[in-house]
């Protein structure tokens, strides 16, 4: 390539890129929902009411649309461990945008699937991602069942309670 | 056998003997009586902390622990800054395992190289907000909140009104 050439290609590539930069008509700030503290925590207690009611001892975390902690809770006399499994089903369930048994499946079908390794991904059933419509604003992780399916059943429980606040 | 076998052996023997007299149980050993803040409790106490605060117009993250230091409750308000969960936290643990307000901690630190050196400990900071909750002189928890400057206590002793009658 020629000097003049490349020079001319580069000046395309400057131009194209400050079209770019330059904000579009379509440029808007990003608008969405995100949980409120009255509503994660309605999940959370709702979740881990209805395991106690079925004397399981859970704990449970809800997380936000970045992953962060927004509610946590330890029940009386859950084992130790609950508490930190809680929240890593329910950033597993945030970040795939799927419940977190889900990724047990996808684990079973792709040995090599990578995403188990990053950090507080776990693949273990009981945490439910909670949305708006297609937008996933968070989720909901129980950990302290005897069974996934019976901590993904509570937290279920706990979205039902606040679907009409999810829209 | 070897001789060294052997030297072990005699030597094991007389240290065996008061480990044993150790392990076996005085006429004094009992089981330790202890209360502990329930989950309804914690959960409590932190609601009301955290409305409290939220009623004088601050949005603030409240942590509750346990005994231990080990986290029961964590609530993140509604447009609470990002760092107010840690340090909630970290103002409830200290609170807990000094036995004393993180006000008291801070302004012994003035004073008290000790102090200083402890706020380096993992988890411990010098900056007001967190308060011991007791059961008569005995630290069973922790309250930590974080977002309301100069009124974080005021709102964690309101929490803690909440449950006072419980307290004993």
């Amino acid at each position: 390539m020629s000097v003049s050439v490349a020079r001319l290609a580069a000046a395309a590539i400057t131009l194209g890129l400050a079209a770019t930069l330059t904000a579009p008509a379509s440029a808007a700030l990003l608008a969405h929902k995100d949980l409120s503290l009255d509503t994660a925590l309605t999940i959370a207690s709702t979740a881990a009411a209805t395991c106690k009611a079925q004397g399981y001892r859970v704990s449970v975390h809800i997380v936000g649309r970045t992953g962060e902690v927004l509610v946590a809770l330890r029940g009386d006399n859950a084992s130790p461990h609950t508490f930190e499994n809680s929240m890593r089903k329910a950033y597993t369930a945030r970040t795939f945008r799927v419940p977190s048994g889900e990724i047990v499946k996808r684990l079973k079908d792709n040995p090599q699937f990578g995403g188990v390794f990053l950090t507080n991904v776990i693949a273990t059933e009981g945490a439910l991602p909670i949305t708006v419509g297609d937008d996933v604003i968070g989720a909901v992780g129980v950990s302290g069942a005897p069974g996934g399916d019976k901590d993904a059943a509570c937290a279920k429980t706990g979205i039902d309670k606040v679907a009409d606040e999810l829209k | 056998m070897s001789v060294s076998t052997v030297a072990f052996r005699c030597a094991a023997v007389p240290l065996a003997l008061p480990l044993v007299a150790m392990l076996a149980a005085p006429a004094s050993a009992q089981l330790i009586d202890r209360k502990d803040l329930s989950f309804p409790m914690a959960l409590t106490i932190a609601q009301g902390a955290l409305e409290d605060c939220k009623a004088k117009g601050y949005p603030v993250s409240v942590v509750v622990v346990d005994r231990d230091g080990v986290t029961m409750v964590v609530l993140r308000g509604d447009g609470a800054s990002p760092h107010t969960v840690e340090n909630a936290r970290r103002k409830a643990y200290t609170a807990l395992t000094f036995k004393a307000t993180t006000e008291d901690f801070a302004k012994a630190m003035e004073t008290n190289p000790v102090r200083r050196q402890q706020a380096t400990l993992p988890g411990v900071i010098g900056i007001p907000g967190g308060v011991p909750v007791k059961v008569g002189n005995d630290t069973i928890a922790g309250v930590g909140l974080s977002g309301s400057p100069g009124v974080d206590e005021p709102c964690v002793r309101a929490g803690l009104a909440k449950v006072a009658d419980q307290l004993k």
